[in-house]
Parts: C-alpha cells; sequence; structure tokens
C-alpha cells in the first residue's frame, strides 16, 4: 500500500494548473493512426514543455508482433513527422526510453496478467506508484472485450492510494442504446469519475475561451440571453470530402459525426448557464441542463426542422471534385448524409423563442469552425429604418481555423451624408499571442493524467445528444422526413437549408 | 518611415519631433503595405543610461515583437549632459506570423533620447505617448534611482529589474520595494534574475515530486550550487527560494552560509562561481543522507537532467527544459506570463543578511 506523501512544498506557484500524477499510460491498440499522429507527438510535446509528470511510461498494447525497440523507433519517425515542433533527439531518447511495447491480442487473459506484472515492474522501476491510465484507441467493436479483461484481471481496480482511469476514444456509441451498453460496460470497470470521453473539440483553445469570454467579461453576458439575441449559428464546415473514411462515414454520416458530439459541445458551452465553480461537474451539470432543454426533433418536427443533403459533383479552389456517390469505397446508392442543418429551440428561459442554426458539412467552399452571435436590431426608428441595420451587430467566434473573435458594429461612413455601414473589430489569437498553441490532445491527456474531467464528456451528456439525435435519424428512418437533397461540391450547401432560415428571416452568416 | 523586418535592426527608425510623434505614426500605418497589422498587447517602457542603449535595445525589441505584441518607448537618458534636449525616432518591427506568410503584424517603437535635465521628464515623456487601456511595463535597466518619483511609479502595472548587476543589491532590493509599495498593490515586480532560474526551480521541484524523493525532502544536508560569472545573485536567490520554501532560518552568513531545518538539522550551502559556459547558474546537488539528487544541463544544453538517486537503486531522471538565457528569451517568458511572483519577497528575505555581507 502507497504511503500518503505530503505536497511538494517547492511545487509552488512553478504552475497554475494541477500537476499531472505519475503514471503509466497503457494505449489499447496503439499500432493505429491515432498513437503515432496524435498521442505520441502530443506526449512528446508536453516533455518537451516540461509538462509531463516525474515519472511516465507508455505501455503499447496490440496485437501486431513488434518489439519495444522496434516500435520506438516507428513512434520516433511518427513523431518527427506530425510532432508541431521539430524533434530533440536528446529529449526524444530519453522520453522513448520510457515506451513499451506489449504485444497480446485484446481477447487473451493472458495478455492482461502479463501486463499486470509489467506495470507492477514499471511502479518499481519509474515511481509510477500504481497509477494506471488506460486509453481506448482500438476500434469501438473491440472495447467491451478489453473493458472486460481489465475488470477481470484487477487492473481496473486502483491499489489504494493509486488511481486507474479510462479515456475512451469517440464514437461513444452509434445510438442511444448501444452508447447506454457502452457506457455500462464502462461503468462496470471504471467510476464514472475516472472516465474521461474525449472530444478534441473540447481542447481546442478558443472552445476554452468561450467560458472565459462569457464569464470573465460583464458586457456579454449581459446580453446573452433572448432579450438581445435574435439567433445562434454555429458551422463546422470542411473543404474536404470524405478522402479515405468513406467505410466509418458511409455508417455514420455527418449527424452522427459531427452532429452529436462536436457541434452538442459547442451549442452547450453557448447556450449554458454559469456553473457553480470551475470544477468538473459543475460545468458538466450546466451543459446536460441544455441538452436536457432541447426541444426533440421527432416525426413532422424533423421535416419542418431540419435538412440532410449530400454533395454531387462540383468545383473546389477551381479544381474538379467528384460526387459522394463517386467517392472510392461509397456506395452508388448511398443515402449517407454530408450536410446536415438544423434549427433547434432551447426550452428554457434564457433562451426561450431564440432559434439556434447549427451547419455543418463536407465539400463546402472553406473549412471553418465558428459560432456567431447574431444580437437583435435597434428600434426601426432614427438610423435603423433600412434593414441592412437590422443585424448589424454579431459576434463571431472562430473555433478553427484563425482563431479568434470578431465584432460587427455599425458605424458612420466619412462624410457629409448619413451613411452607415458595418465595421468589424476582430481579435486574433495568432496576432496578439504569438506562442504556438499547444495541440488539443496536449491539453486533453494532461488533464487527464491531473484528474480533470472538466474537458471530457460526462455519461449523461453523451446520451442526452444521441437521445436527441436518435429522434431525428428515427424520422429519416421511417420516411416522416423529406429525404436526401443534394448540394454541388464547393456551394454552401442546399438551397433548402437557406429556406429553413429565411422562415425566420434569418440568413445564413457569409463565412 | 522605418518599418523593419529583421532581427538585426538597430536603427531607431526616422526621426520626428517629439509633438509630432502621433501623427507620424498615423501616417506610418495608412503607408503601410495592405497585409501589415499593427499589434500591441502592452506598453514597454525601457529606461537606461548606458550610452550603447539604442543599439543594443532596438534588435532586442524586434525580435521580441515576433512574440509578443507591444508599443515599446525606448528611453535612453544622459542626466550628465550639459544642454536639456529631447530627440525622438519612430519605427516599427514586422514579423510575418501566421502559416503561409499572409500577414505582418507590426509592434511600433517609439525612442527617445533625453538629454541634462530632460532626462527628469520621463513621466510626462512616458505617458504623453501610451497606448490606451494597455498595461504599462517598465523595464528599468541598470541600478534604481533612489527615493523614486511617485508620479512615476504610481501608474506603473509591472516593474522590470534584472538585480544580478546591481552593485548594491541590498540597497536596491531595498528601494524597489519602496516602488512596489508606491503602486499600493498595483505594481507587480519582476526580478529577471528571478525569471532566468524558473527552468532550473522547476526541474528541482520535479524531483522532489517523486514519492522516493519527497519523503527525502527534510533530509537535505548539503546544497551546492555552481553559478557562472556574475551571477552570485541568481545562485542566491535560488537558495532563498529553497530556503523560504523548506522553512530553513539562516544560522550562518558567509561566503558558504548555512541554514538549520525547522527539525533543528543544519544544510551546508556551497556556492561555486567555476560553471563553465555561458550559463548563469545550471548544476546543483543535493545531499540527501542515503540519498542524492542533482539537477545538471544535459549535453546539448536544451534540457536539464533532473536525477534522484537511492542508494542500492537506478538513478530515476527525467529531461527538462531549460530555457534560453538570452535577455530577450527571459523578458518574453516574464511578458508571457499573468500574475505576480509571489514566492519572490519570501526568497530575498531568506537571504537578506547575505546580499548586505556582499
Amino acid at each position: 500500500m502507497e504511503k500518503d506523501i505530503p505536497a511538494n512544498p517547492l511545487r509552488a506557484d512553478l504552475v497554475s494548473r494541477a500537476v499531472a500524477e505519475p503514471c503509466t499510460l497503457v494505449i489499447f491498440g496503439a499500432t493505429g493512426d491515432l498513437t503515432r499522429r496524435k498521442l505520441i507527438p502530443a506526449l512528446y510535446n508536453l516533455a518537451a514543455d516540461g509538462n509531463l509528470p516525474s515519472g511516465l511510461a507508455v505501455v503499447c498494447f496490440a496485437r501486431r508482433d513488434k518489439t519495444s525497440e522496434g516500435f520506438r523507433e516507428e513512434l520516433g519517425e511518427a513523431t518527427r513527422k506530425y510532432s508541431r515542433r521539430p524533434v530533440n533527439e536528446e529529449l526524444w531518447q530519453q522520453f522513448a526510453a520510457n515506451i513499451f511495447y506489449h504485444r497480446s491480442s485484446f481477447d487473451e487473459a493472458g495478455g492482461y496478467a502479463s501486463l499486470a506484472a509489467e506495470l507492477e515492474g514499471i511502479d518499481e522501476r519509474l515511481g509510477t506508484r500504481g497509477n494506471r491510465l488506460f486509453y481506448l484507441a482500438s476500434s469501438p467493436t473491440e472495447f467491451d472485450i478489453i473493458l472486460e479483461h481489465l475488470r477481470g484481471s484487477g487492473l481496473s481496480h486502483a491499489k489504494p492510494g493509486s488511481w486507474a482511469r479510462l479515456i475512451v476514444e469517440k464514437p461513444f456509441g452509434t445510438d442511444y442504446p448501444s452508447a447506454q451498453r457502452l457506457n455500462t460496460a464502462v461503468a462496470s470497470a471504471f467510476p464514472e469519475r475516472e472516465t474521461f470521453r474525449i472530444d478534441h473539440y473540447l481542447g481546442k483553445e478558443t472552445a476554452q475561451n468561450l467560458m472565459v469570454l462569457r464569464f470573465a467579461n460583464t458586457v456579454f453576458e449581459a446580453l446573452w440571453n433572448h432579450r438581445y439575441v435574435e439567433n445562434v449559428q454555429i458551422t463546422a464546415s470542411e473543404l474536404l470530402g470524405v478522402e479515405t473514411r468513406a467505410g466509418y462515414y458511409e455508417k455514420s454520416g455527418a449527424m452522427r459525426d459531427m452532429v452529436q458530439n462536436h457541434l452538442l459541445q459547442l451549442l452547450c458551452l453557448t447556450a449554458m448557464e454559469p456553473p457553480t465553480d470551475l470544477e468538473a461537474d459543475a460545468v458538466r451539470d450546466e451543459k446536460v441542463k441544455v441538452l436536457r432543454a432541447l426541444r426533440p426533433l421527432t416525426g413532422d418536427a424533423v421535416a419542418a426542422n431540419v435538412v440532410r443533403a449530400q454533395y454531387t459533383g462540383g468545383f473546389i479552389n477551381g479544381h474538379d471534385v467528384p460526387a459522394y456517390r463517386q467517392e472510392p469505397g461509397v456506395d452508388p446508392d448511398s443515402m449517407t448524409e454530408t450536410y446536415v442543418a438544423l434549427r433547434l429551440h432551447i426550452d428554457n428561459w434564457r433562451w426561450a423563442g431564440v432559434p439556434f442554426f447549427m451547419r455543418v458539412g463536407k465539400r463546402l467552399p472553406k473549412s471553418a469552425t465558428e459560432i456567431a452571435i447574431q444580437f437583435r436590431g435597434t428600434p426601426p426608428v432614427l438610423f435603423n429604418r433600412e434593414s441592412q441595420l437590422r443585424d448589424a451587430n454579431a459576434l463571431i467566434i472562430r473555433i478553427q481555423p484563425d482563431e479568434g473573435i470578431s465584432f460587427r458594429m455599425a458605424a458612420k461612413l466619412p462624410g457629409a451624408l448619413l451613411q452607415i455601414e458595418p465595421v468589424k473589430m476582430d481579435f486574433h489569437y495568432g496576432t496578439s499571442f504569438g506562442k504556438a498553441t499547444p495541440e488539443a490532445y496536449e491539453r486533453l491527456l494532461l488533464d487527464a493524467m491531473s484528474g480533470d474531467a472538466t474537458l471530457f464528456a460526462r455519461r449523461d451528456e453523451v446520451e442526452h445528444a444521441w437521445q436527441f439525435v436518435d429522434g431525428i435519424r428515427a424520422a429519416w428512418q421511417d420516411g416522416s422526413a423529406p429525404r436526401l437533397d443534394f448540394y454541388a461540391a464547393g456551394t454552401w450547401g442546399p438551397r433548402e437549408a437557406d429556406d429553413l432560415l429565411a422562415q425566420d428571416g434569418a440568413a445564413w452568416r457569409r463565412l | 518611415m522605418t518599418v523593419s523586418s529583421t532581427v538585426e535592426n538597430i536603427s531607431p527608425g526616422l526621426r520626428v519631433e517629439v509633438g509630432e510623434i502621433d501623427r507620424k505614426l498615423g501616417e506610418l500605418w495608412s503607408a503601410s503595405e495592405a497585409g501589415k497589422v499593427r499589434a500591441s498587447l502592452i506598453n514597454l517602457v525601457i529606461y537606461s543610461e548606458s550610452k550603447d542603449a539604442i543599439a543594443l535595445n532596438t534588435p532586442l525589441l524586434a525580435g521580441l515583437a515576433a512574440d509578443h505584441a507591444f508599443r515599446a518607448l525606448l528611453v535612453q537618458a544622459d542626466p550628465s549632459a550639459n544642454e536639456t534636449k529631447i530627440e525622438a525616432w519612430i519605427t516599427a518591427h514586422c514579423h510575418l506570423r501566421e502559416s503561409g506568410g499572409q500577414k505582418e503584424i507590426c509592434s511600433e517603437q517609439i525612442t527617445f533620447r533625453l538629454h541634462g535635465p530632460a532626462a527628469g521628464r520621463l513621466p510626462s515623456i512616458v505617458f504623453s505617448h501610451l497606448d490606451s487601456d494597455l498595461p504599462l511595463c517598465l523595464w528599468w535597466q541598470g541600478p534604481l534611482h533612489p527615493n523614486p518619483a511617485p508620479d512615476l511609479w504610481a501608474q506603473v502595472d509591472r516593474i522590470i529589474v534584472d538585480s544580478h548587476s546591481w552593485p548594491d543589491p541590498a540597497g536596491q532590493f531595498s528601494t524597489l520595494q519602496e516602488i512596489e509599495s508606491i503602486g499600493r498593490g498595483r505594481c507587480s515586480v519582476c526580478d529577471l534574475t528571478w525569471t532566468r532560474a524558473f527552468h532550473l526551480r522547476y526541474a528541482i521541484a520535479q524531483i522532489f515530486d517523486h514519492a522516493a524523493a519527497r519523503e527525502h525532502l527534510s533530509r537535505i544536508r548539503h546544497v551546492e550550487i555552481r553559478y557562472g560569472a556574475g551571477h552570485c545573485i541568481t545562485a542566491l536567490e535560488l537558495l532563498g527560494w529553497m530556503a523560504s520554501r523548506l522553512g530553513w532560518q539562516l544560522v550562518t552568513i558567509s561566503d558558504q552560509p548555512v541554514f538549520r531545518q525547522p527539525d533543528g538539522q543544519e544544510v551546508r550551502c556551497t556556492l561555486h562561481d567555476g560553471l563553465s559556459g555561458e550559463s548563469c547558474v545550471g548544476d546543483v546537488r543535493f545531499d540527501l543522507g542515503d540519498a542524492k539528487a542533482r539537477v545538471e544541463r544535459s549535453r546539448s544544453g536544451d534540457f536539464y537532467l533532473a536525477e534522484f538517486t537511492l542508494q542500492g537503486h537506478a538513478p530515476i531522471a527525467q529531461m527538462l527544459p531549460a530555457g534560453r538565457e538570452r535577455t530577450e528569451d527571459i523578458l518574453l517568458s516574464e511578458l508571457g506570463r499573468v500574475g505576480r511572483h509571489p514566492l519572490f519577497w519570501p526568497a530575498i528575505r531568506s537571504i537578506e543578511p547575505l546580499l548586505r555581507g556582499g
């Protein structure tokens, strides 16, 4: 049993966040792309910034026959390619020395028993104190069996004074029942407080800045309600098509790939009430309240409030691109949506009557993710007789690329005539803060090692989001909603999506 | 109008009349090419009485602008001059910031040379040329003047000094404390010497994050610190930090001081000035009874190797960033930091008798 060790008095004031604790990170499915492209480069960058704990080991658990030495070399090559900063060989050698490859299939009990023995040895050698962080980076179909073995082998049970945590990579199920099943399997092995569901959008700097913008500034929160906000538009547009992900995307479509997780998370951060404190559960309680207040969309309501579409051939940056149905790996008769637009309502006091418009799509004219708060116009007297001024004020929060915030307002054109034009005040992260922004995975891994779950989705968040999305998908499947619409690649989506806003006298922002 | 795009630039730019500065800066921006963006996060005032101040600080500001946008007021004063004269120049430092190199971010620099009694007009010069609503950081290069003028210091949000070169550190720290009190809580103090040792403090703390090492924290018997030429104050501040954090009391004032731990055990300290290379301080060793710990520069010099060895066990080692010790990097690190240094004054108080002892 580990003894309780008093806090380190030398640590005070050196970092302003919780310090990551010594641990062993075990990655299941470590030979996949995620480990090479994201996880190991993120850990290396944390090491280069001095943010890793004093003891850290990485055990890569996978089926393929490899050695630790060979796998370190593979990871070294990948890190040199994908790291956001150049790799320092001296640091890499020191960091890589604590990466170990553990060969086993996921359903082999002996593989977990030998893993347990290996972890004990690492604790002894590197002082990782019995702390384990298990990362499910395998195919979701393997999650159940891995969890079962983690429970069966006792690895999911932390020793006194230590912890055992689980990071689950999305998708968290494919619908509400499967999410429930997965969450039940997770809960059978790990308590909710030790479960970290990654939605990498929440690790992005601008997403984190949303709460700061709202709750650290006097001016915005006072206007952040139905009295002043006309509508909210959340856009996640991608220039790219389905690329090499046809197999996955054919089954998921835009609704499950983007709306159920990323966009609903952004909606929650935008619409939630101020939490009582910045503890993980206080923040997540408020997000869940937003999801619970979402007006359900089922049956006819789906036809009236949701547009789904698929791209046909068109032009991106002047180049021909094929239709979705002509992409490699896609069914030529595919009915998968590559675009979704929604009108949502949050039935609570703050947002009564304010439509939240969301759109997400592939093969749109540019890649951009942003949240736009469109404020109501001034009364139609004095300067506001002309209709174009009715939507003069908008606050735009750009999540990616070119992270920043801009505010649009009306200003008088210089000259004798009284002419008013919209102008923009712009804040760019890149312009104001020169230092490179850490990758989302760096922040999220560090938080998981520190036990801070604020930027991770909780079980009830995930399940409420699925319930909402399942209602829409049920209407698509039973035919009560219109069939798929189409849009040419390189355009901003189908006309029906424009009509959706026009019904409220609104229009999509021009990005 | 000068718009510099390289860090080699040492020209203070276009000479202008003091009363024309705002208008000329306006002309600079209206005439600048599309794709240039003026940015500013702080007002950075640099005051120096060194003859080389403009030549030394202009390239430093040009480099700094790449990572921290500012409006800089570089003031070189020559109080001993006979004539009363004020000269001024303006320039901008631009850097490509975004991927693809489409946008140049520019910071402004206004340079003043104050001759004779005009040197006493520093507050007037500063207040007339601040970018409104932005914090005011004043980097005072060289020894502080005794009897600090309240009209200037009351407006300063952050005073930056570098104590390692002070001839009378005890007196200067006392003046610094006086300056801080003028601001009535507004002004935060930053000693670049303290910032310079941040990564070393971090590496030392990291060793004792490890459970086995933490148990030995109260068993420190001997600390050995090796510092570079002219960096005795840096080593003393490091010692002061340990003493204040671990509750040590100074019992022997000498160049090899001795502290007493809360449990009565003595901690002997050895300070050497033999550190090779250009490092200010970078080799610290601890005798912990049945264990040893050390922090030293790695082979490349880019990292600290922090190592803890329990007798009979293999060492537990970690590499941690050592940071750079160029003044420009230290300043950047300080400007990028939000908030105060709450451990600084307790550390100074812990070693105050040693500072007085020279």
